[in-house]
Formats: structure tokens, C-alpha cells, sequence
């Protein structure tokens, strides 16, 4: 499946495919491949491969080049296609079918789907399917894939024999058209058996290296000459097939829309104005951290009950000793210190699918692009960006649509400081721990963590604006940027993301976080010595591990425990809040932990997590890089340990030097 | 009816040992478990595939 970005591709594939998908990385990238099974009407099995958005088959970021290769057939490990699918916006069929126009010239057979049909009547735009089909010589069928329709038409096309596009439409400039027929011929004398000669020989003048040695040299030599005669082919060829594509278009009666303001228009009016825009987004944003605390609040409280009444049960069925003490204070605290926090992360990916569908993002990203543009990055930074919202692998991950390599490199090293899903158990349980239930409110709470959302995004910025102008230098380049017109969200494609994101939330607490959870435990109970819980703690591994700690922690307000969870949650933030639950031998109750850590006391009896302290561990997590994973992440695609070190290095930097901070001014304040 | 191992008194002991003994048992399986999967999944080939929250 090939398609633009925002046509509605990733939609009609979860359509086409359901449940039946896999996700994994394209051999030697870290670019995600998503498969799937999809079936025709008769019930034949068809494999479909989402692949990455792109507007035209000339490679110009990274994602753009795997997806030219699969087509091609030379991306290891994936066969040729039989087949390819065309998902295009009906709403913008110009330069959707420019894409379409270069797919076809692959020689392989063509269906499109003739998406967000919906959309572009609408907007008053005729669309004549069987016109286009009869001429372009491939099947249109219409869908709106986010309402299902059209699936059984696309099912069936599917299932029939797809016809293979024949000749080229358009028409080539003279030029270029003696330059081409020479390099397709030197392609063909060498490989007769290979179609789409005359796709080559562009591919061969754009620079490509692969190809016969004799079509290459014809290719170096053309492009000599047309350089030497100052003539533009790329844009030769851009312009010839869009005059195509336009006389096509007019030819078939396929009009242009009434041109009347749409309801897109009218709301992008106010969500892209200048100051009303803002304040929207504020209050978009305002409304998911309320959603966090409140609505979650209830699922959370079953998931608590659950473990706590799995820890009573453990406890009934086994004799006291130290397996019973491993399965309640380690596993069952352990794993479910983490579990609990699954509904406030699904809330989170909930708003960013509904966001992300309605076409909301896309405006978001426009807004921003203003502030982008300050520090330096391109508006292109802001989907890694906002995808580290989540969790910064993905983030890294997505930079690879970002073309210029330094933009690319600044955004992969401020990607960890947009607060991740996993900072939001330990933002939440010190929040609390801060300040009691009773008074703050929900609305509150979720005011203090959109201060900490804000703290990490702005010194992002700020940081970007530092590497990318200061220390890497260069300018970035203008933001393209397609708005997508407004439409319902498919609650299933959004469900079917929550889904997946439970099933690897789950599998991750069942195994890292279990492993961990047990060897937490082993630290903090042995050797086993003393039999008083506290004395045990202050004698263990781990304990012993706090207190060597404590010397360079205590300037920051921590305790040698905290040292404990800020050492244990190095590999996995979240592991922060579970720490505290095996530390302060409460079970996996989420009340528990933060009456015991509001009760925790040094030596001389007052209080260790004042709200100051309390802000400064938040400070600190909203800084340090506690995620091994980002680390591994970022060494494959930055290519070296350097940019992951200095990353490390910064960012633990910043923590304690914002914690010190923050503990430092309290104090001065008199907190 | 007497209670069970009070007609063998020398018994007690030695299973609170035993019991001792096989909840230590299963504590080490369970940590050279986690060690040894946590080593996996740190030092297996190729690297991680991302931090399986998200990858």
C-alpha cells in the first residue's frame, strides 16, 4: 500500500486488516514495517505492507527510500509485490495521482482506492471512478475508510485480476525524451527481462548508482549535458506530468470543488488564529491531564484493589518465608506499582489518536511551527517531538522523516526531554506525595502536570536552539506542511491503537519490569540479616548502594531510599514508583506508597519529602535520561556512542543541577 | 487426635528447616531467572528492537 501522508492509507489498512497485523522494522532500519492479512470476498488471503507515507518515488528522506525499494523488489528479506495499492485523497486528486502517475511506470498491476470520498463532495468536487479508470488504465474504486465504506468494493477488486498500467500518459519533454529512450535502451539491451526501463533511466539521471554499467555511463553523460545547458529535466518532468494529470482531470468532468468556505475552513479560522489558536491548544491540553487524573482515577482503583486482593490471597495460600515475602513485596508490588498506571496512559494515547484523526495535530504542528522556527528546527521536528509525548523511542524513531541531518540529530537530542507516558507514574505519585488529595483538586493536579509537560518542552526548545544554531550552526529548511481537512475520528482505528499500545504496556510490565521488580527485591532484602523490615533496607545490596549515594544526593534533599529508586529506575523511570513500594514494604497499593512516603522521616525526624523535595525529584525526572532503551535507540541512529553519551551526560547534568536548584531557592524561601 | 508431628517431635525442626530451605531455593531460581533474562535482553544480538513499550 502506497500512498501520500494524511490520505487516509494507515486507516484503510487497519480496515482492510483488523487485528491480523505485525509490526516490525525494515531489515538494517529502525523504519517500521506493518504487515497485515487482509481478505478478498471469496475469503483469498492477500499480504499487505502499509508503507511509510511519501509524495513521490524520488527518495528524499530515508522513509521515502524503503518504501521506493520494496516497490522495486531489493529490499532484503521482503518479496516483489504482486501488486500494488494506491491509497489517494479524493479531495486533492492532483497530487495525489502524481504519485500514481510514477507507481505506474513500475510495470507492476495498479489498484487505487479513492479515498475520503466524503470529503471531496463536500467540497462540491465531482468524482467520476469509472472515467478515471477507463483513463488511466488502472481500477479507482471509492472509500471512506474511516466509516468502512467501499471495503467490500475494494475486497473484491482485490480478488480479481488487476490490470497492469500498459504504456506511459504522459507526455515527455523532446529532450529529455531522446535522453530517456537512449538510457531505457542501453537498460533493456542488458536486462530484456526487467520492465519499467523508462523508470530507470529517470532514477539513473536523478543519480541512482544501481543498473547496468553501460546505462549508467549514458546517464553520467546526459546529465553533464543538461547541466552544461542549464536545463532544469527534474522540473521538466514534474511540470509534464501534472499537465497531464490537469488535462486528464478536465477531461474526465472531475471538477475542482465550489470553492465556498468548508467547515475546515471555518474552524481552522479560529484553531490557526494567532491568539485564539493557543489558547485552544491550551485548553485541548488542559482537558487531557484533567482526563488523566479524574477519569482514570476509577479503573485505577480496581487495578488496585486487584493487586491488593492477588497479595492477600498469595499470602493466605503460602507459608510465611522469604518466596511468600518475593512474590508479595517484589512481584505483586512490583508489577502492579506499574500495571496501575496502564488507564492513565491509555487516556493518553486515546486523545493523541482522536488528535491525530480529526486532523487536529497537523494545526497543532502549524502552530508551533512558529516557535520550531525560532530554535532553529524545522516544523518537520514536531511529529518526533510530539510522538515522544509517548515515549521517546518512537520519537527517535520518527526523526527519520526529518531531511537535514543536523535538524535531524538536534531533535533526536532533545526527543527525551518531552515527558514520556512512562514519567507519568512517577509524576503522579509525587504530586500526591506533595501535596494531600484533600487539597488539590483534580483540575489542580492537572495543572501541576502541565507545568511539568511545559518545563521539559521549553527547555527542549531552549536546548534545541542552543545545539542547533550555536554548536552544529546552519539554517533549517521552510516547513511544507499539509492540513488535512477536518473529519470524525474512526473510533476503531483509535481503539485498535489503544490496544496495541495495552498489549506492549502489559508484555513490558510481565517481563522487564517483573525481572526487575525480583531483582529489586533481592537487593533490598539481602543479605538477610536483620529480621526489622527498616534495618534489613539500610543493610542491603541496595541499601548499602543509597548510602554511598547519599553524600552527592543529600545537597538535592534526597535520602539514601531515594537514591535507591533513582538507581533502580536508570534502565525504566516508571520503576521509580515500584521501587518505593518495595523500599517502604507497602504492597502494590498506590495510596500506600505516598502515605509512607509523606511519613518518611531523616534521622533527626523531620519530614524527607517536603513539597520542595518533592518538586525537585520531579524537576530531576523531568531531566534525566533514566531510560536505557532511549540510550540503545539513539546509538543505532546516530551511528555512535558519542551523541548517546553526551546525552547521558547532559541530561543527568540538568537534573541535578535543576533539582539543586529548586532544593536551593526553597530553602533560601524557607519552605 | 494429635496434632501432626507431635508423635515425632524430633520432626519439626528439621522441616521448618526444609521449608526454610526450599523458599530459598525458589527465591534463587526466581533472581539468577530475572538476572540472567534481564542480561538477555540487554547483551542478545543485534541490540533491543526499542524499549518494547513502544517498538
Amino acid at each position: 500500500m502506497v500512498g501520500n501522508p494524511n490520505a487516509g492509507k494507515s486507516t484503510l489498512f487497519n480496515a482492510l486488516t483488523g487485528l491480523r497485523q505485525r509490526v516490525a522494522n525494515y531489515p538494517g532500519v529502525t523504519v517500521e514495517k506493518r504487515t497485515g492479512t487482509a481478505y478478498t470476498l471469496h475469503g483469498e488471503a492477500v499480504e499487505l505492507i502499509d508503507l511509510p507515507g511519501m509524495y513521490s518515488l524520488s527518495p528524499r528522506s530515508p522513509d521515502e527510500e524503503i518504501a521506493r525499494k520494496v516497490l522495486r523488489g531489493e529490499s532484503t528479506g521482503i518479496p516483489k509485490p504482486d501488486a500494488i495499492l494506491c491509497v489517494v485523497d479524493a479531495s486533492n486528486l492532483e497530487r495525489n495521482l502524481f504519485l500514481v502517475t510514477q507507481v505506474m511506470e513500475l510495470g507492476l498491476p495498479v489498484l487505487v482506492a479513492l479515498n475520503m470520498v466524503d470529503v471531496a463532495e463536500s467540497r462540491g468536487i465531482r468524482l467520476k471512478p469509472e472515467e478515471l479508470t477507463r483513463r488511466m488504465g488502472v481500477k479507482f474504486v471509492p472509500t471512506q475508510a474511516h466509516r468502512g465504506k467501499g471495503l467490500v468494493e475494494l475486497r473484491t477488486a482485490l480478488g480479481q485480476k488487476l490490470s497492469e498500467p500498459g504504456e506511459r500518459r504522459w507526455t515527455m519533454p523532446p529532450q529529455l525524451a531522446t535522453a530517456v529512450g537512449q538510457i531505457a535502451a542501453a537498460w533493456r539491451d542488458a536486462l530484456p527481462a526487467e520492465i519499467g526501463a523508462e523508470a530507470r533511466a529517470l532514477e539513473l539521471l536523478a543519480g541512482s548508482n544501481e543498473g547496468p554499467e553501460g546505462a549508467r555511463k549514458l546517464a553520467v553523460a546526459w546529465r553533464e549535458r543538461f547541466r552544461e545547458q542549464a536545463y532544469d529535466w527534474s522540473a521538466a518532468v514534474v511540470q509534464a506530468r501534472y499537465a497531464y494529470l490537469k488535462e486528464m482531470l478536465g477531461q474526465a468532468g472531475v471538477g475542482h470543488g465550489h470553492g465556498h468556505l468548508t467547515w475546515t475552513d471555518r474552524i481552522d479560522a479560529l484553531v490557526l488564529n494567532p491568539v485564539a489558536g493557543w489558547g485552544v491548544l491550551a485548553g485541548i491540553l488542559m482537558a487531557l491531564f484533567t482526563s488523566i487524573f479524574s477519569i482514570a482515577a476509577y479503573p485505577m482503583e480496581w487495578i488496585d484493589s486487584g493487586f491488593a486482593a492477588a497479595g492477600e490471597w498469595v499470602t493466605a495460600i503460602l507459608p510465611a518465608g522469604m518466596f511468600r515475602d518475593l512474590l508479595v513485596d517484589g512481584v505483586i508490588a512490583g508489577v502492579g506499582g506499574v500495571v496501575i498506571f496502564l488507564p492513565q496512559i491509555l487516556i493518553l494515547f486515546l486523545f493523541l489518536g482522536l488528535l491525530e484523526d480529526s486532523g487536529y495535530l497537523a494545526r497543532a504542528a502549524f502552530l508551533l511551527d512558529r516557535v520550531m522556527h525560532r530554535v532553529g528546527l524545522s516544523g518537520k521536528s514536531f511529529i518526533p517531538l510530539l510522538s515522544s509525548y509517548a515515549c521517546a523511542i518512537p520519537g527517535i524513531m520518527a526523526t527519520r522523516t526529518v531531511e537535514d541531518p543536523k535538524d535531524r540529530l538536534t531533535t533526536i537530542l532533545v526527543a527525551p526531554l518531552m515527558s514520556c507516558s512512562a514519567r507519568i507514574p512517577v509524576y503522579t505519585t509525587l504530586i500526591a506525595a506533595a501535596v494531600p488529595a484533600a487539597v488539590m483538586p483534580s483540575w489542580g493536579k492537572a495543572g501541576a502536570m502541565l507545568g511539568l509537560y511545559a518545563l521539559g518542552t521549553f527547555t527542549a526548545f531552549g536546548l534545541a536552539w542552543l545545539f542547533r544554531r550555536k554548536m552544529l550552526g546552519g539554517g533549517s529548511p521552510p516547513l511544507i506542511l499539509e492540513l488535512p481537512p477536518y473529519q470524525r475520528p474512526s473510533f476503531r482505528t483509535v481503539i485498535l491503537r489503544m490496544w496495541e499500545r495495552a498489549v506492549i504496556f502489559i508484555r513490558r510490565a510481565g517481563t522487564v519490569i517483573l525481572a526487575l521488580s525480583i531483582l529489586l527485591w533481592f537487593l533490598c532484602n539481602f543479605p538477610h540479616g536483620a529480621e526489622d523490615p527498616s534495618e534489613r533496607l539500610a543493610q542491603s545490596f541496595a541499601g548499602q548502594i543509597g548510602h554511598a549515594l547519599e553524600p552527592v544526593l543529600k545537597p538535592l534533599g534526597f535520602d539514601w531510599r531515594i537514591g535507591i529508586g533513582l538507581v533502580a529506575s536508570l534502565a525504566a523511570r516508571e520503576v521509580f514508583v515500584s521501587t518505593m513500594s518495595i523500599v517502604y514494604h507497602v504492597g502494590g497499593e498506590e495510596e500506600g506508597v505516598i502515605e509512607a512516603m509523606r511519613n518518611a522521616t531523616w534521622p533527626d525526624g523531620s519530614l524527607i519529602y517536603t513539597p520542595i523535595t518533592c518538586l525537585a525529584l520531579l524537576v530531576f525526572y523531568v531531566y534525566a535520561l533514566q531510560c536505557l532503551s532511549t540510550v540503545a535507540v539513539a546509538r543505532r541512529e546516530t551511528g555512535s556512542w558519542k551523541w548517546p553519551a553526551f546525552m547521558m551526560v547532559y541530561m543527568t547534568g540538568l537534573a541535578y543541577a535543576g533539582a539543586w536548584l529548586v532544593q536551593t531557592v526553597g530553602r533560601a524561601m524557607g519552605s | 487426635m494429635p496434632a501432626p508431628g507431635s508423635c515425632k517431635p524430633w520432626a519439626a525442626p528439621w522441616e521448618a528447616e526444609m521449608e526454610g530451605l526450599w523458599q530459598l531455593a525458589a527465591v534463587m531460581v526466581a533472581v539468577l531467572g530475572a538476572v540472567g533474562y534481564l542480561l538477555w535482553k540487554i547483551f542478545r544480538k543485534g541490540g533491543g528492537k526499542g524499549c518494547g513499550k513502544c517498538s
